[in-house]
This record gives structure tokens, C-alpha cells and sequence, in this order.
């Protein structure tokens, strides 16, 4: 339904005007008669048997406000949009992230967004070919090129909430790569973002009516002594200032409130100290109400203070003593290559050296190793040319630069997944044998600037936080929907994952586990480890993203200068005018009304 | 300005009225009366006293009984005619006009009224009575009743039990016609009574316009009482008219049941009547 001139709206200054009319009193022709006797008594009469005739009175003053009230929609144009002729080939897209759940549209944009895109689908041309794809963290084609309308439907209604943020290179892919394969076809986007896909017309539909929304987009904490101090962000993503309460819990338990004032379109940093140290996770909660409820919430699980315990087996190397003299939590066991056998420590690290008979307690760490029976190592290869890795232990670690005067020649063997290569020589590589997961440096620390870099510290931090099971099976920061893949202590016999619902489900065997997918939802998860000497439970979060962020980031969008519209029109269907019949329902009323007036029952 | 016109008179001139009551009037008339008197109808006997006039006594009654009898007869004497016309402020109302028609049926009436050797009274009123004319007793006399009819003008409101206890009665039994629009806030039903009590044969003769019988009003309207002023604000419908005239039928239905159980002739016209049909409807 639309108002083709709104302008129309004018003409409802009737209503009180003909209100006003009721109220004012009637001036009346005034008529000799010879007497009022009958008058009178028909007049008393009549009043004494219409007890509702007030209420019959004001009829006609509904009737003529509704006969107005026709008339002025009649004014305004009021029509129905409804679809054109013209068979069409489109690709409905629709936004499901994080933000699509905000209520500013009742119940949720995603809600109205679905609806609308259903009703469009409809009102589309019977022949008309569609294709719906929804957008989120990952873009999904979910049905492709389909006449059923009913089947387009039905795929609508299944787009479900995700709790994350629109990836618009995912997105603009997606789309493109279908708007190649159908060039005709025209694209409409549902969303609360205007997102580009290429140089590319598109139709969008906003669903946008208040930004007044505060998220918790950050949300850590540090250990200092006996005493936890943790630190949390907010942003303010309305233009407005917020007052907001966030109050902090831990183990479930209230710990802390704080009223504060974000101003519009920034961030504000809470510290929160004096938390008990026997505290293993923490909630912090925006309690006050605004659009978007599920970014209210962040969760972070405290570390644990467990010592990891790593034993560096080598003939002498200054840098990985002192390094892992920096770490905290890590207690350095040394040893020389001529010890026998090897176990309870979390973590090897072999120096030069690999002894026949492996660990079977603790991760391995590899430098520069020699030939061996568990993989080729040949001679050397010298200077190689030093890549870049967005591997776990690079993680921090930006721009990276570092010299290697030679590395070992290694020929891959099936177990392992290469990190870092040269010319097809694997310069790190990574794998599991049995269940320990061994990382190997084809390189000597001893020659190479590595351990002169500011980054050293950081890798080798790092290595321990991955390889060094008691440190937790889950080490990265994680949001919803993301993968995890768990480093099982080496003696798990079975695993399990319990989601913030309280729902268990197996995540080992098979060893090494699958990556785990289920984490839609964000809250603390706790991942069991069942040994036979005992059980390890560890806890990890689970949080949701800074969507607003992530796709001004991703997407080029200013928070300063506003979304850009260039490449979107507004979506419009076409439109049968109302007038006519709105016009004719008036008369009627008016007919009807001097029919009542002509045949009432009352003076 | 004559009420009645040549024509009129001569149309009116053959109806006769049917008075059944005996009458008291002081002149010897053409109406049978409780006087006994000098007439060609007997009435009773009695016996002889000093005194009577022995030319009635019944010689064939002394032959059987030996004793003097005087025949006595029914005196014919004229009757008083008393013409009610109600001259309030309304009956100057309707087209044509009541106050105009009830003064025509007035004149009609005395007209027949002065041809059967009746004394005809004209007692103008409203809410007293404006001087009892007459009485005119000849045909002649006619003339002084049209100009006394043209004369009067409506005024005033309309009490006819009051307008009555004001009169000076100078009659016996006789006939009174009581010419209204019956439109009487009150007054009406003792005036009635009243002449009832004073031996009256009386004729309610209610002359409405064809204005009040189907009034054409419409939409909103403030209606005032030409008589008191009074006002009343309706928004006329065809529902509401047609309240009007059952209500209208239920008056005259109601008059004409306490007039039939007073003895009280009556009678409902209009206005637009030609006036020797009101004649006839009244005395019919």
C-alpha cells in the first residue's frame, strides 16, 4: 500500500471541523404553529421511548467521519502495490546477520525482512525466475533460478538469525557471480545496510528505523597476582548518548554495576577490578534495554594459573631459555640430548635434535631436526625466501621479517600441513603422529635474526598457548559460528562439548577431532576431556561480533559521513490507484446516512 | 365584508336542524318546549284551578269522571342558539384560514339557526369571553351576525372553562355550538361539562387547517406556539410526521370518546371544507 500524494492528509482537518459543526448548536428555521401540544407530546414521547438516543445521534457523526475520512484517502491516492506483468528474473537477497535482529521493526527486521521479501516474491510475474540468497557471515544460495513460487517461499521462511556480521566480499562474490550467469536479472536486497555488489543496480529495501543501539564489543581480562582485573568496551552505534547500566557477573554470581554514558557513535571503556581470582568466567551485561538485545552480552573465560610445565632439550640455546623465561605460567625444565625417556611435561621442545622413541604426554616442538625415522630430512637448503603465514602462531604478529641463513631440506610426509615454504621445502610445518601435535622449524634459531625481533616473544607465547594442552583446548578468541579445532590432551579417551544450553554433544573420537561447527550461540562452552587418570574440563567463550566494525571495515563505510546509497534505488512495485472505489464507499455512506437520517426514530 | 356570500346562504338555505332536546327560550318559537302553552300538541292533563283558562278544559274527560281536567299542551317556543367561535391567536392559523372558517361555520349556523325562528347568542371567546351578542331573532337579524363576525379578530389564548365562568348566562336550555381547533392546553372538557350543566344540547365543532392534519416541515426547525410563544426544536423526519398524525388521530379519537359519553355532539373538520358541508357534518 502506498500514498501517491501524500499531500491528501490535508483534508483530515475536516474531522474536527465536522466535530465542531456537532458541538456547535443548530440554527434552526423557526415555524409559527397554532400550538405545540401534539408537538410537545409526540416530542417527550419519542424521548422517553429512544434511551440509546445519543448514541443514535452520533451515528451520523460517525458516518460522516468515515465518509471524510474515504475521501481524504481518496485525496492522498491511496493504492495497492501490486505486481506488473512483465516476467522478470530476480535475485532476492536477504541480510541475516547480527543487526537483522534488532526489534525497531516489530518483532525483528529479519522477521519483516522475510515477510516482505515473500510478499515481493508473490507479487513477482507467475513465470518470473528466482533466486534467493542470504547473506551473512557466509553467503548461501538457497534456491537457484526457480519458477515455484511456493519453493521460493519456503526457502525464505528457512533463512534463520545468525549472530554475525555481513561478509561483503563473501556476499559481493556470491551475487556477482550470479548476476553473470543471468545478466537480465535484477537484484533486490533486504537489508539494514545498503551493501554494493560490483558496479551493479540494486533495488533495496531498508529496514532501518533507529539506530539507538549499545554492544559490548570488547570484553577481557588480565590476572594480576591474586586479583583478576577484566576490561570491557562499549560502543554507542546510535548518534545519540546512551546512559546504560552494565553490570558484571562471574560464575553466574553478580559482581559489579556501573551507570554509564556513551556518546553517540563512540566507545567507552569500563574497567572492572577486585574480581576474586576464583573466578573461572565472567558475563558482562548491558542491562538496559535498546533495539538489539543480543549484543548486550559478552562472555570471557578466565585462564587458567596452572603451570605449564616445558622441557627444552638441547646442547645449549641462550634464546629459548630466555624466552621462556618471559612467559608466565611456563615453568622451563633443560635437559641434553643423551636422556633416555621422555614424559611429564606438557610441552618438548627438541633443539637440534629428535629421540628415537617420541613423547607420548606432551606436544613436540621441532628446531632445525635432524634425519630421522618419523619424517626425510635431507641437507641443507640455504637463505630461502621467508613468506608470510596467517597461521595461529603468526597470531599478533603483523609484518613479520626475519632472515634464515639455511633449513633443513624436508621432504612432507603425509601427517603433516606446511606453515611456511620455500620453493616446496616446508620451512614450518605442523601434524599429528599418534596424538601428539609436532611442530617443526626446518631452521636453526641459531641462525637466524628471529629471536632478535621485537615478535619472538610473541610466537614462541604463542606455540605454548597452542601446543601445550593444560593451557586450554581452545586458545583464540572466538565468535559465533566460527570453527574450533581442539588440541586434545594426548591421552583423551573421549571428548565432549556442553553449549551454554546445557546440551552435550561428542566432539572426539575420531582423534584428531573434527573442527567444531556448533557454536551459533553465543555463552560459555566447556569442553570434558575424558582420561583414564582423570577428567580435564576447560571452559571457552563464545561471543558475538562487533558487526557495526566489521562491516564498516570490511565494507569502506565512514561512521562520519553516513551509509552510501549510490548504487541503490528504492524498491517499488506498481500500484492500483484506490481512488475510484474508496469515492464510491463514501457515497454509499452518505446514501446510507441520508437514508437514516430520512428514517430515524428520534427528534 | 360578508362571511357568507349569496350562494352559500342559498346553499345552506334548505338544510334543517335537527334539535331533539326541548329548548327554554322566552319567545314562542318553532321548538317544542317544557313550558306548557298554547300549541297543537297535548301534552298532559290536570286538574281544573281557579284561574286557568276554562276554554282548555276537556269536557269529554268531566262526562266520565265527573270532574274538571284541563287539557295541557306543549308550548312551542324558539331556541336559544349560543355560538361558542373561539377567536385565540390560534385559530388564526393554516391556509385557508381557521379563525376564517370557524367564523363562516358560526355564521352558518345562526344563519339556519335566525330561518327556524331561533334566538341565536354570539358569544365570542378566547381565554374570556368577549360579550354575548344578541339575541338575534329574526332572518333579518342576519346581517347584524355577518358584520358582527366579520368584526372580530384572533387575540389572546384559549380557556374555555375559564372564558365561561366569566359569562353572563342569560339563557335556559338550549343548543350551543362550541367552535375550536380542540387545540386547548386546557379549558375544553369543563367548558363542555359545564354547558352540559347549563341543559346545553351542545355541538363540538373542531375545524384544524390541513397544515395541522399533514404538516409539510422539514429538516431542522425551532416550532413556536402562536399562542404562548413557546418554542420546541425538532429536526422533522417522515417517521417523526408521521408520530404527528398518529398522535393527531388519537387526540380527536380520545375527544370524540368523552364527547359521546357526555352527550356532546361532535364533529371534526377542516378548514378547506366548503361551508355547507361543515354544516352538514355537524348537524348531519
Amino acid at each position: 500500500m502506498t500514498f501517491l500524494t501524500p499531500y491528501g492528509f490535508i483534508g483530515l482537518l475536516v474531522v474536527p471541523l465536522i466535530i465542531l459543526l456537532y458541538i456547535l448548536k443548530q440554527k434552526r428555521e423557526n415555524v409559527t404553529v397554532s400550538s405545540l401540544i401534539l408537538w410537545s407530546r409526540i416530542v417527550s414521547d419519542m424521548q422517553a421511548r429512544t434511551p440509546w438516543q445519543k448514541l443514535q445521534k452520533n451515528l451520523l457523526l460517525f458516518l460522516q467521519i468515515a465518509a471524510a475520512l474515504l475521501i481524504v484517502l481518496a485525496l492522498t491516492g491511496f493504492s495497492v502495490l501490486h505486481q506488473s506483468d512483465t516476467v522478470e528474473s530476480v535475485i532476492i537477497v536477504i541480510d541475516h546477520s547480527l543487526s537483522m535482529a534488532s526489534s525497531d521493526i516489530e518483532p525483528t527486521r529479519l522477521v519483516a525482512t522475510k515477510r516482505d521479501a515473500a510478499e515481493y516474491a508473490d507479487s513477482l510475474p507467475g513465470n518470473s525466475r528466482i533466486t534467493v540468497v542470504s547473506i551473512g557471515r557466509e553467503a548461501h544460495v538457497l534456491i537457484y533460478d526457480s519458477t515455484s513460487k511456493d519453493d521460493v517461499k519456503k526457502s525464505i521462511e528457512s533463512i534463520r538469525q545468525s549472530w554475525g556480521y555481513v561478509d561483503t566480499a563473501k556476499a559481493e562474490e556470491l551475487v556477482l557471480s550470479l548476476k553473470s550467469q543471468d545478466p537480465g536479472a535484477r537484484i533486490v536486497l533486504f537489508s539494514d545496510t545498503p551493501f554494493r555488489f560490483g558496479d551493479e543496480q540494486v533495488q533495496f529495501s531498508e529496514y532501518k528505523r533507529r539506530t539507538d543501539n549499545v554492544a559490548v564489543t570488547g570484553f577481557t581480562h588480565s590476572r594480576t597476582g591474586d586479583r583478576i582485573t577484566a576490561m570491557t568496551v562499549l560502543r554507542n552505534q546510535g548518534s545519540d548518548e546512551a546512559e546504560i547500566t552494565v553490570s558484571l557477573y562471574g560464575d553466574g554470581e553478580f559482581l559489579d554495576s556501573r551507570w554509564v554514558t556513551v556518546p553517540g557513535s563512540q566507545t567507552k571503556t569500563i574497567w572492572w577490578d577486585r574480581i576474586p581470582d576464583t573466578v573461572r568466567t565472567m558475563r558482562v551485561s548491558i542491562e538496559t534495554d535498546d533495539i538489539l538485545q543480543e549484543d548486550n552480552n559478552a562472555y570471557e573465560v578466565v585462564h587458567s594459573e596452572e603451570t605449564v610445565k616445558v622441557l627444552l632439550v638441547s646442547e645449549g640455546n641462550y634464546f629459548l631459555e630466555k624466552v621462556f623465561s618471559l612467559i608466565d605460567g611456563v615453568e622451563l625444565f633443560r635437559t641434553t640430548p643423551d636422556e633416555v625417556s621422555y614424559e611429564d611435561y606438557d610441552l618438548y621442545i627438541f633443539d637440534r635434535f629428535i629421540p628415537s622413541k617420541l613423547p607420548e604426554d606432551g606436544n613436540i616442538v621441532v628446531f632445525s631436526p635432524p634425519p630421522n625415522e618419523f619424517f626425510p630430512v635431507g641437507g641443507w637448503m640455504d637463505t630461502p625466501e621467508i613468506g608470510r603465514s596467517d597461521h595461529k602462531i603468526f597470531r599478533y604478529i603483523d609484518r613479520l621479517s626475519f632472515s634464515v641463513g639455511r633449513t633443513r631440506i624436508i621432504d612432507k610426509p603425509e601427517w603433516a600441513e606446511v606453515i611456511m615454504e620455500c620453493n616446496g621445502n616446508p620451512i614450518i610445518m605442523e601434524g599429528v603422529v599418534g596424538n601428539l601435535d609436532i611442530l617443526v622449524f626446518g631452521f636453526d634459531l641459531l641462525e637466524t635474526d628471529l629471536p632478535l625481533r621485537t615478535e619472538f616473544p610473541i610466537l614462541i607465547s604463542n606455540i605454548v598457548n597452542e601446543y601445550a594442552p593444560s593451557r586450554g583446548a581452545v586458545t583464540e578468541r572466538l565468535t559465533v559460528g566460527d570453527a574450533v579445532q581442539f588440541r586434545l590432551n594426548p591421552n583423551t579417551l573421549t571428548a565432549y562439548v556442553y553449549l551454554p544450553d546445557g546440551k552435550r554433544l561428542q566432539a572426539a573420537p575420531p582423534f584428531p577431532p573434527e573442527p567444531f561447527l556448533d557454536t551459533d550461540e553465543p555463552g560459555i562452552y566447556s569442553l570434558s576431556q575424558v582420561k583414564a587418570d582423570g577428567d580435564i574440563n576447560t571452559y571457552f567463550d563464545v561471543n558475538v561480533p562487533d558487526e557495526w566494525l566489521m562491516e564498516r571495515i570490511s565494507y569502506g563505510i565512514s561512521a562520519d559521513t553516513g551509509i552510501e546509497h549510490d548504487t541503490s534505488i528504492p524498491l517499488k512495485k506498481s500500484s492500483f490507484s484506490l481512488t475510484l472505489p474508496l469515492l464510491a464507499l463514501a457515497i454509499a455512506i452518505l446514501l446510507f446516512e441520508w437514508w437514516y437520517y430520512a428514517n430515524r426514530s428520534y427528534v | 365584508m360578508k362571511i357568507l356570500d349569496n350562494d352559500e346562504l342559498r346553499r345552506i338555505h334548505s338544510l334543517a336542524m335537527q334539535i331533539k332536546t326541548p329548548v327554554s327560550g322566552q319567545a314562542t318559537g318553532n321548538r317544542k318546549s317544557k313550558s306548557k302553552g298554547t300549541s297543537v300538541e297535548f301534552s298532559d292533563f290536570r286538574e281544573y284551578v281557579p284561574g286557568d283558562d276554562f276554554r282548555r278544559i276537556d269536557w269529554n274527560a268531566y262526562g266520565r269522571f265527573n270532574r274538571l281536567f284541563v287539557k295541557l299542551y306543549m308550548e312551542e317556543r324558539e331556541a336559544p342558539v349560543q355560538v361558542f367561535p373561539d377567536i385565540s391567536l390560534s385559530m388564526d392559523y393554516g391556509t385557508p384560514n381557521k379563525f376564517f372558517a370557524a367564523c363562516r361555520l358560526a355564521a352558518a349556523v345562526s344563519y339556519i339557526s335566525l330561518l327556524s325562528y331561533d334566538s341565536v347568542y354570539v358569544n365570542p371567546w378566547n381565554e374570556k369571553i368577549h360579550g354575548t351578542y344578541g339575541p338575534f331573532r329574526t332572518q333579518s337579524a342576519y346581517i347584524k351576525v355577518d358584520n358582527l363576525l366579520a368584526g372580530l379578530k384572533a387575540s389572546g389564548k384559549s380557556n374555555f372553562s375559564d372564558a365561561l365562568r366569566n359569562m353572563e348566562w342569560k339563557t335556559g336550555r338550549g343548543v350551543s355550538f362550541v367552535i375550536t381547533d380542540g387545540l386547548l392546553r386546557e379549558g375544553l372538557e369543563e367548558g363542555l361539562k359545564y354547558l352540559k350543566y347549563r341543559n346545553q344540547d351542545v355541538f363540538l365543532c373542531l375545524v384544524l387547517s390541513p397544515e395541522e392534519m399533514s404538516p409539510v416541515l422539514n429538516g431542522a426547525v425551532k416550532l413556536i406556539d402562536s399562542e404562548t410563544g413557546e418554542a420546541i426544536e425538532v429536526t422533522v423526519s417522515a417517521a417523526l410526521l408521521k408520530r404527528y398524525e398518529e398522535s393527531l388521530k388519537q387526540h380527536l379519537a380520545k375527544l370524540g370518546e368523552q364527547c359521546r359519553k357526555w352527550g356532546v355532539h361532535f364533529a371534526a373538520l377542516t378548514s378547506s371544507m366548503p361551508v355547507d358541508l361543515m354544516l352538514k357534518t355537524v348537524i348531519g
